[in-house]
């Protein structure tokens, strides 16, 4: 079965979304040329105070139009040149609009292109018009027009590829947001296409149909209801609804697998050659629906279709589009290696931040990538047995160790603070944006207990799903959440969401010596009154522990210190963290034995783990097994190297 | 199974090479592994994440350590690369000894022939060692090189990733046949080298190619099987260690004494590979 007679998107009759940008489209593929020629009717609902005279629309697959655009261009894109200099002409993709008119007026509209970011003339990725007729508040507008979009041979996931594969990415005149910015002043925020951006966009319908040679396979957002064809033509209708894009494949190559979860018709696209690995992404994809579904909200669209792309097609892969995914798989794949799982986890949890939760990706993109790769890790450690990730000769790696040591292993973790926007993380964007924020986000979890934070999370969903979350939504859901903890960092609500958030402080605390001694003699008359006792010189068995902590880092929250005494008793004590030196000072009849800041490794930001540790009685197993190791291990090369001597 | 059994077994008795052998190797690597251990105490040595490296592999407290100490750890890569070109001279060296008690005598073994065999052949065994050395480079160059740099290529035109796989795997086949051709020539070479006394390094190349092409599928199946019994220990190692782990002071110390077996069954292995291709050397020139 290809696609269903009825075609019902959501769970709901009613429109889960305000469903302010809704589109009519109908796609006409030209398969030798790489072209659409479009047919669009957009209609946009101003929800604002103000009277709308200009609407900006993304014209994205322009990106890929010359060198020296606003994303590809030198210094901008960290693309090979060769891959960009040397494109010839078929390879190169554009957008155009062929004509566009206001409904009800014969005139046509006037368009300009804009370039609010960079006023780069070479950038034509943002497209403007003047109504003929304002949108007063409240009004509609309507506006049709006809466009021919071509694909660029794939970059940036989006483009044709060998053997008839089509991504169709960008690939339609997409209106801007209009919105209330911090300050509270309304307009249109519509970005030109710079590096590392992804989606913004107003929820809404998208409707239509598809009209693509018979022998291709066709995967899109929504769902595909008829199926007519026409002499060697299938035309697929489609139906997308409360949703922020619209993306599509065309491909004669693709085998089809249906399953089905909960309420979900879950469609998988893949190349024969990848048959062995359909239970592993069917697998990963229903781990996740089941784990969001439990700790974060419901998933209220009946269809997924996932693409797993041929070989010649993958790079278009990896990434995430409005009920419709994108894996990344090789033949053979081994079991060991759960990359593949992972990636589909991590796209699918995109539905709920960038789909559902439609923040800002290219002002704000810690909203979603790095909420997905919080929630990616977590599913997987859900799931999968340890380590989730990789199990190789030994080598165990887990997703959460993964994503930490993404961070704490930037040369310069100090090189951004998480809120910055998409295109100003100059060269650790996912260092920051993506493994910084899921480690924020673990450390959040971990002091607020797995309970609470799964219920702020439902929070921040029910108060924003279908809308555009921004930092401050965060924050509410976790003042709140924090303020109703024990934690005790519950005082530092404020302290730790600017430090993590607007900051680039590193935190990294120490336990860096203890020295136990004979506590000093005590004689003579000690208390008052009824108490005053008499102490003569009889202090021995009395021994005075001192534990030196540091603060390395400029990052500062209170932290639990563990003491274990030789004697087995221990005590845990609470540091404020502030000064860079500190000491803790004991005086019992038993010597101090270690000392552990963080014990239950709560603080995952910490970039030093082993440092927060220090005791007297260290474990040379340890030591002695790696260096064991490393001599078997340097025995094998020798013998290995010699071989032809 | 008669000849490669024969040759384990002439191998297996010569214990006082086998004991030097490990001797050079032992020493060579201890000088690393004691760096290592040098390196942990100094950086690590108070820590408590110490105790996640006996239960396992602590990817959290190797990276720190690498991302914090790495600068203590890096020089150790370069003593590596010192470590293997030492024990390439030392191996021309004792390679030679070897082959010259080979030579004299199978059943008689005394540290006279050892040494003057060293120093005897050491030369030439070096420098027959180096060229097959530069020919496996060339030959990885030649199988790998195409491989690699038109993966992309591949990637972007290839309708199928399970061809490019099953190239990948062919190819790996292809040149693993290659060293073992390397393997036999190098060997044969040797066994000229010793039983040729001032052959030419051209001729005794050339004898020992022919020879090499004359004997390459016959001794196929007997290669194959000291390939299979040497992987044959070390899966059983892994799968031991999989299944027990090294997390006590007594497994570590259970442990440590398998993988020297290990070293010292590889040892009697190159040293079997090597009689092995003597025989065979001596039954064809009828010796």
């Amino acid at each position: 079965m290809e696609a269903q007679d009825t075609c019902q998107p959501t769970v709901s009759i009613d429109p889960l979304s305000p469903r302010n940008a809704n589109y009519m489209m109908h796609l006409k593929m030209d398969e030798v040329a790489h072209k659409v020629y479009g047919r669009s009717t957009i209609t946009w609902k101003n929800a604002s105070p103000d009277t709308i005279r200009k609407v900006p629309f993304y014209m994205y697959l322009n990106a890929f139009k010359n060198s020296k655009t606003s994303y590809l261009k030198p210094g901008a894109s960290r693309m090979p040149r060769g891959d960009i200099d040397h494109r010839p002409q078929e390879e190169w993709g554009y957008i155009e609009v062929l004509s566009a008119y206001q409904q009800g007026i014969g005139l046509p509209l006037i368009q300009r292109y804009i370039r609010p970011d960079d006023g780069n003339l070479n950038d034509n990725t943002v497209l403007e018009f003047d109504l003929i007729n304002p949108v007063p508040p409240g009004g509609n507008l309507k506006i049709g027009m006809t466009y021919e979009a071509k694909l660029p041979k794939t970059i940036s996931r989006v483009g044709y590829a060998a053997f008839g594969f089509h991504h169709w990415v960008h690939s339609y005149p997409k209106i801007g947001v209009y919105e209330q910015d911090d300050s509270g002043q309304w307009g249109w925020n519509c970005h030109q296409f710079l590096p590392h951006m992804e989606f913004y966009g107003d929820h809404g319908n998208y409707t239509g149909s598809i009209d693509v040679a018979a022998e291709y396979v066709v995967g899109a957002s929504g769902c595909l209801g008829e199926v007519r064809t026409e002499g060697d033509r299938k035309i697929y209708e489609f139906s997308a609804e409360d949703v922020i894009d619209f993306a599509w494949v065309a491909s004669p190559y693709l085998e089809v697998f249906e399953d089905s979860w909960e309420h979900v018709d879950i469609r998988l696209l893949y190349p024969a050659s990848h048959s062995g690995l359909v239970g592993r992404l069917i697998g990963a994809v229903k781990n996740a629906m089941r784990y969001l579904d439990k700790h974060v909200g419901a998933y209220p669209y009946t269809t997924l279709t996932i693409l797993d792309p041929p070989v010649y097609g993958l790079r278009s892969g990896f990434m995430e589009y409005p009920t419709y995914i994108t894996g990344g798989s090789f033949y053979g794949w081994p079991k060991s290696i759960r990359t593949i799982e992972s990636l589909i986890i991590h796209e699918f949890t995109h539905q709920y931040f960038m789909q559902m939760l439609a923040s800002n990706e290219k002002e704000a993109p810690w909203l979603d990538e790095g909420f997905v790769t919080f929630y990616e890790d977590c599913i997987m450690e859900a799931s999968y047995n340890r380590p989730t990730l990789i199990n190789i000769l030994g080598y165990e790696i887990s997703n959460v160790e993964m994503t930490r040591n993404e961070y704490v292993s930037l040369p310069n973790p100090r090189i951004s603070p998480i809120v910055a926007r998409s295109w100003e993380v100059p060269g650790a964007y996912k260092g920051i944006v993506y493994s910084k924020t899921a480690t924020m986000l673990q450390t959040l979890k971990a002091h607020l207990g797995a309970a609470a934070f799964d219920q702020m999370m439902k929070t921040y969903f029910e108060n924003n799903k279908f809308s555009h979350p921004r930092r401050s939504d965060f924050e509410k859901v976790v003042r709140g959440a924090l303020s109703r903890s024990d934690s005790h960092i519950a005082g530092s609500i404020e302290s730790f969401l600017s430090q993590t958030l607007d900051g680039t402080q590193v935190c990294d605390y120490a336990v860096t010596d203890i020295v136990n001694t004979i506590a000093p003699a005590s004689t003579g008359w000690y208390g008052e009154g009824v108490d005053r006792t008499y102490k003569s010189l009889s202090a021995e068995g009395m021994v005075k522990s001192v534990v030196k902590v540091e603060r390395k880092g400029d990052f500062i929250l209170p932290v639990v210190i563990r003491f274990i005494w030789k004697d087995g008793s221990t005590e845990e004590l609470v540091w404020d963290g502030v000064e860079t030196v500190y000491s803790f000072e004991f005086e019992r009849e038993s010597e101090l034995l270690s000392a552990e800041i963080d014990p239950e490794f709560l603080l995952r930001l910490d970039v030093d783990r082993n440092n927060n540790s220090y005791t007297l009685q260290p474990d040379r197993l340890g030591m002695w097994k790696y260096a064991l190791r490393t001599i078997y291990w340097v025995q094998n090369v020798l013998q290995a190297s010699n071989l032809l001597m | 199974m008669g000849p490669v059994y024969l040759a384990l077994l002439q191998a297996s008795k010569r214990w006082r090479l086998i004991l030097l052998i490990y001797l050079f190797q032992i020493v060579l690597a201890l000088s690393l592994g004691l760096q290592i251990y040098g390196v942990l105490e100094a950086s690590i040595g108070h820590s408590m994440s110490l105790r996640g490296l006996v239960g396992g592999f602590d990817y959290t407290t190797i990276q720190d350590l690498f991302n914090v100490h790495g600068a203590s750890i890096s020089p150790l890569v370069g003593m590596l690369r010192w470590c293997v070109i030492s024990y390439l001279l030392v191996t021309a060296f004792i390679n030679g000894g070897i082959w010259n008690i080979m030579w004299l005598d199978d059943n008689e073994e005394t540290w006279m022939r050892f040494w003057q065999g060293g120093a005897k052949y050491f030369g030439r065994f070096l420098l027959i060692g180096l060229i097959m050395n530069l020919l496996l480079l060339i030959w990885t160059i030649v199988v790998w090189g195409w491989y690699v740099s038109s993966f992309f290529n591949m990637m972007e035109t290839w309708f199928s990733d399970a061809r490019i796989f099953w190239l990948g795997c062919g190819l790996l086949v292809v040149w693993l046949h290659g060293i073992y051709f390397l393997f036999l020539w190098t060997s044969y070479a040797k066994a000229y080298i010793v039983s040729t006394p001032g052959i030419s390094v051209l001729k005794l190349l050339k004898g020992g190619f022919q020879l090499t092409i004359g004997r390459y599928i016959v001794l196929l199946p007997k290669v194959w099987l000291f390939v299979l019994l040497l992987l044959l220990v070390y899966a059983i190692l892994f799968l031991i260690e999989g299944k027990v782990g090294i997390t006590s002071s007594g497994l570590i110390l259970v442990f440590v004494v398998l993988q020297q077996l290990i070293v010292w069954v590889k040892i009697i292995h190159r040293l079997g590979a090597f009689q092995f291709l003597w025989n065979d050397f001596n039954q064809i020139r009828g010796r």
